[in-house]
């Protein structure tokens, strides 16, 4: 019995969605050109760390906020507007108990943050119900949440190869989120594609496939990855969901890493990322390799 | 090694920090003899940049010494006296291979970062914010260069360091500011903002063809640089209505190029910089644009409007009526560096252009927070200061 596009109905979960898109937007600003001001706002210490932080989460707010004010029904930004309340959560939550941090401002922001996950929670959930047309089918298979996508100047067969050797030695080498020690790849070398299995965190299993296509005029290749969901029972979907929108972003860092292999033979790595973590752009005392 | 480290707004410290290593095939090692203070990092200094952390070094414009190269250099040697270029660029991906360098592809770690603020990610940047990699800068003793058989050029010796040292940045800027107006024989060319990068697009502008060029700033030894050692006319916007000059001084029509040399803090008297003032100061706006607002409004119909200046974010009240309904060009970018160094370097060696002409003042790097505090409040006729590290 779900409302036909076009009705009252519609029109205010998709007004509302849009309101929540400038709060992203604002709120985003904030973080971003004032995380200290932020910091002490919402009640967690304002050292350098927190603030990097905030910043990335500014942005993060920023980036939602556009995608859904430049959707019709923004629902995949939706989803990524809960994604990104759970992670505001979760930094909150890791700061309570801490001496620097201020209990009182905290426990208020925490309980901001749960009012708003629960109402983009509601608003994104809703979105997701209503009917969608053809147009809008096609746009979210092609611009699915799920996926990352890169153009690479080598032939296909030969990027098939080495995607396939570097998801083996990220898992060796145990840096990556996404093709993970003990990855399973699966080969399936007429009809292009590569698939693989592999344990993202705390027991939650991230499938996947890639698969490899010329780009226009003569450009490369374009390769997709793309993150495989469970269907079955709401949960489970959430769930697949959220991890997509955080997989995709993962994918994508990955398939950009491998660009720069293929490329250039090297990673490109700067004082500040030569190791993990947040790092100042100075020379890292010593480096874990020679 | 001695490096200036970013400490927070307003404030540098010149500290003892590790010395880099070569951490990739292509990297090499370059002990600095030269390096400068670039106006947009004042924009870092000033805190308009997100994503600095306390403690990263500054600095993209460096040259200097040859000292250890990677295995996968063939290029260059220990020895080798080169300029580096502020972009850092693979040679091999699609932006580089369309001689688009500062578009690299391959050299941003931070790609993820920039493409959340951007759309996509253009290239890494020496000690320009984690946003463009977090690579540490050449306001040090040394430095490290990745993708050394790309970007950096030799350099012969009987060029001092300072007609040489500005390959690095700010003479290809002004170059391809002036080379985007496509500029006819004879045509007027109007540049805001009179620093370095404004003095070298108005060069520039001379050097290719154009027929006038005029300069606006407020500060008389800028104008005065401008006029003396250029040969352009000037307009002190301080003194009079910019628009209202341009018109009467080519005939009612307007210049046939505008270029912007200003940026995203740019300074303007009255009422319209209050607006600007107020909604940065409220976070509604990142930048202040009043300089492209003005050159596109003076563009004379079916110019173009190149821009050099650099900004970050967002603007409001941007006249993209003015733009649309007079068919005006614009062109933009940060400067494609690698694709100037040898013409530029060329030019210099036939005795066209002489750089150092900027410079006016010479300092050691442990001087350096006060060197940025002189050069943004343009004390004592400061335009340009060249920094020696040993």
């Amino acid at each position: 019995m779900s409302p036909q596009p076009g009705s009252d109905t519609n029109d205010n979960w998709e007004r509302l969605a849009k309101g929540l898109g400038w709060f992203s937007i604002g709120l985003g600003l904030s973080e971003l050109i004032a995380p200290g001001a932020m910091a002490d706002f919402v009640g967690v210490r304002n050292s350098s760390g927190n603030r990097s932080v905030l910043r990335a989460y500014g942005m993060r707010e920023i980036a939602a906020g556009i995608g859904i004010l430049m959707q019709e029904r923004p629902v995949g930004w939706m989803w990524a507007r809960v994604a990104g309340d759970l992670l505001d959560f979760g930094s909150l939550a890791a700061s309570v108990g801490s001496r620097a941090s201020n209990g009182g401002r905290l426990a208020g922001s925490m309980g901001a943050v749960a009012g708003v996950t629960a109402l983009d929670f509601y608003c994104a959930s809703q979105l997701d119900r209503l009917p969608r047309s053809r147009a809008e089918q096609d746009q979210q298979s092609i611009r699915a949440s799920n996926s990352a996508v890169i153009t690479i100047d080598r032939p296909a067969d030969d990027l098939y190869r080495r995607l396939r050797d570097f998801m083996r030695t990220r898992g060796e080498g145990g840096e990556s989120r996404v093709f993970t020690s003990g990855v399973e790849i699966t080969e399936d070398p007429a009809g292009q594609r590569l698939r693989w299995r592999a344990r993202a965190m705390k027991g939650i299993a991230i499938a996947g496939n890639v698969r490899f296509d010329p780009a226009q005029a003569n450009r490369g290749t374009v390769v997709r990855a793309e993150l495989e969901s469970p269907s079955t029972g709401m949960v489970a979907r959430v769930a697949g969901k959220l991890l997509g929108i955080a997989g995709s972003e993962l994918l994508q860092n990955e398939l950009r890493k491998f660009k720069q292999l293929v490329e250039t033979g090297e990673i490109a790595t700067s004082a500040a990322t030569a190791e993990a973590g947040v790092h100042q752009a100075q020379p890292p005392q010593e480096l874990a390799h020679a | 090694m001695r490096a200036n480290c970013w400490m927070g707004t307003h404030k540098l410290e010149v500290q003892n920090v590790p010395d880099p290593k070569i951490i990739n095939p292509r990297d090499a090692i370059v002990r600095i003899t030269s390096t400068a203070i670039c106006g947009s990092d004042l924009h870092l200094y000033d805190g308009y940049i997100p994503t600095m952390e306390s403690g990263d070094i500054l600095g993209h414009e460096f040259m200097g010494e040859v000292i250890e190269v990677g295995k996968g250099v063939n290029n260059l040697k220990k020895g080798d006296r080169v300029v580096v270029p502020f972009p850092i660029a693979c040679g091999a991906c699609f932006s580089c291979k369309s001689g688009l360098f500062s578009l690299c592809e391959n050299s941003n770690p931070n790609a993820w970062m920039a493409e959340k603020m951007w759309g996509h990610s253009p290239a890494g940047i020496f000690g320009y914010s984690h946003l463009v990699g977090g690579y540490a800068g050449g306001q040090a003793e040394y430095a490290r260069v990745p993708f050394a058989d790309v970007g950096p050029i030799k350099v012969p010796e009987e060029l001092p360091d300072e007609k040489v040292l500005f390959l690095s940045d700010i003479f290809p800027t002004g170059y391809m500011g002036a080379e985007m107006c496509n500029i006819q024989p004879g045509d007027t060319i109007a540049v805001w903002g009179c620093g370095p990068v404004g003095q070298f697009a108005m060069k520039s502008a001379f050097l290719l063809g154009a027929g006038r060029v005029i300069g606006i700033d407020r500060f008389p030894e800028r104008l005065s640089m401008a006029r003396e050692k250029v040969g352009a006319e000037n307009i002190n916007y301080e003194q009079t209505s910019v628009l209202e000059t341009l018109k009467e001084m080519t005939g009612g029509r307007g210049p046939d190029a505008c270029i912007d040399a200003v940026g995203l803090e740019a300074h303007v008297p009255g009422p319209i910089g209050l607006y600007d003032k107020a909604k940065t100061a409220m976070m509604m706006e990142t930048d202040r644009p009043i300089a492209v607002r003005e050159a596109i409004m003076a563009c004379r119909n079916g110019g173009t409007v190149s821009v050099i200046g650099v900004y970050g974010g967002f603007v409001d009240k941007f006249p993209l009526g003015s733009f649309m309904n007079r068919s005006l060009t614009m062109r933009t970018g940060q400067a494609h560096v690698q694709r100037y160094m040898k013409p530029l370097l060329e030019r210099i060696q036939k005795g066209e252009i002489d750089p150092s002409f900027v410079i006016t003042h010479r300092m050691t790097l442990d001087q350096a927070p006060q060197g940025y505090a002189m050069f943004k409040d343009k004390q004592d006729d400061c335009i340009k200061i060249v920094m020696k590290p040993h």
